[in-house]
């Protein structure tokens, strides 16, 4: 038990030992290993929301094209960025470059989930999928098509609705359009405001990871410790 | 200076470098927990967590970067440095989305190993009985340990056939402001540490300079 007892002691009786002594706590010396330190800590508590390596990627379909951004953890655009959109089956179908706002938009040419990937230089990447059903029904299904469990089978639904006319009405297309321009006027912004405030690093992440760390520790302790005492039989 | 997963992932070579990694990591991992002795087991868990949360300081530049402190983790742990960054490191991907699971390994390789490299070839130094000396052996480390640690990372990418980002020479460049501040947050906390926990670095008590420390 003694042992234990010096161990929880941790460092304490070497700080108070130097600050007994001659040295007063403060001086110059102290002062100048403590800055660094100091302004480290600084930095985190000012990094804390700008992780920086967290690459985002956020987008939204606007008639047959998507329209997105690139931005890092913290809402820093990533400029220049590539972002390349693949189907289900790996296979590229539209890349592009991000502007100096770190927004892109790509071409969509068929109906089926549009992984995209965005590269920020030095493998730095972030993800997004934009879902099939997103996308507008009047686009042709992706050769293969029948791989991807998400799609329905081509149906009269799935056609142009101009090869219809019976069904449709003239004005139908272009009401929907309106509607759909309007709606997403409306719910763009706040699914940008909710995709921003997923991915901002909250104190809680950080503190969870460090909790996380000490439990393990503990967890180790526990367990050696049982075994180390083992065999002197307490 | 993490790989991310989704990179790594979309080649064949990409996913041998991941593969390599893990395997790597988990022998490195294994060397540390064999080398490990249950007394350091706090100093392991509270060098995690440092490593764990210095990645959020945040060095201003061209791009976003951060600091490592995978020279301090070198000198202070030794091999014990692998289980170590490893535990930080799968908590950075689970927790805050950095790299991804698949990467682990990689990730853990890129910034353990350069940490160990730093104890064999610091390890001596940094147990000088003067604090210049204490203080230079420290930021040495500390600068090494990024630079080295960016050259397995642009290594990794050449190897996974990603190398067009990396020959701009850029990313190793940018990396230069971080190396400078990671080696002087490694030198002080040498210093700091000689001053008050010389065992950690398995060194006599420095006492500070010009200071006659009774029965030293």
């Amino acid at each position: 038990m003694p042992k234990v007892g010096r161990q929880a002691s941790w460092g304490l009786s070497r700080f108070s030992r130097s600050e007994n002594g001659t040295v007063p706590f403060w001086d110059g010396q102290r002062l100048r290993i403590g800055l660094p330190l100091l302004l480290a800590l600084g930095g985190i508590l000012h990094g804390r929301d700008a992780f920086g390596h967290v690459v985002n990627v956020f987008a939204v379909v606007e008639g047959k094209t998507i329209r997105g951004e690139v931005y890092f953890r913290g809402g820093v655009a990533a400029q220049g960025a590539k972002v390349e959109a693949f189907d289900p089956q790996q296979r590229k179908l539209a890349e592009a470059t991000t502007d100096e706002e770190g927004k892109f938009s790509l071409p969509v040419r068929f109906r089926c989930d549009h992984r995209l990937l965005a590269q920020a230089g030095e493998g730095h990447a972030g993800q997004y999928t934009v879902e099939a059903a997103e996308l507008p029904d009047d686009l042709p299904l992706p050769d293969g098509g029948a791989d991807t469990p998400r799609q329905e089978p081509p149906s009269p639904a799935a056609s142009p609705a101009a090869s219809d006319p019976p069904a449709a009405r003239p004005g139908d297309a272009q009401l929907k359009q309106m509607i759909e321009a309007a709606v997403n006027q409306q719910v763009v912004p706040l699914r940008r405001q909710l995709d921003r405030f997923e991915n901002t690093l909250r104190v809680r992440d950080v503190l969870g990871g460090i909790g996380y760390i000490f439990g393990i520790m503990g967890l180790l302790f526990f367990f050696l410790g049982r075994r180390n005492r083992g065999p002197r039989g307490k | 200076m993490h790989l991310s997963e989704a990179v790594l992932s979309g080649s064949i070579d990409g996913k041998l470098v991941l593969v390599a990694g893990a395997a790597l990591a988990a022998a490195g991992t294994a060397v540390g927990l064999r080398k490990m002795d249950y007394q350091r087991l706090p100093q392991v868990a509270v060098l995690s967590s440092a490593f764990f949360v210095v990645s959020l300081v945040q060095v201003p530049g061209p791009i976003a970067v951060h600091l490592v402190l995978s020279g301090l983790l070198g000198l202070i742990l030794g091999w014990a440095a692998f289980p170590a960054v490893l535990v930080a490191i799968t908590l950075q991907a689970v927790l805050w989305q950095v790299g991804g699971l698949t990467a682990v390994g990689i990730n853990t390789v890129v910034m353990a190993l350069p940490a160990v490299l730093c104890y064999y070839v610091f390890g001596r130094a940094v147990r000088v009985p003067n604090q210049k000396g204490v203080f230079v052996a420290g930021a040495a480390a500390g600068a090494t340990g990024v630079v080295l640690g960016i050259l397995l990372a642009a290594g990794s990418l050449l190897a996974a056939g990603e190398g067009y980002k990396v020959l701009s020479g850029l990313t190793v460049l940018e990396h230069l402001p971080v190396a400078v501040i990671d080696g002087l947050v490694t030198g002080s906390a040498v210093v700091f540490l000689r001053r008050v926990r010389p065992e950690l670095l398995e060194a006599p008590l420095l006492p500070p300079a010009g200071v006659e420390v009774p029965g030293a």
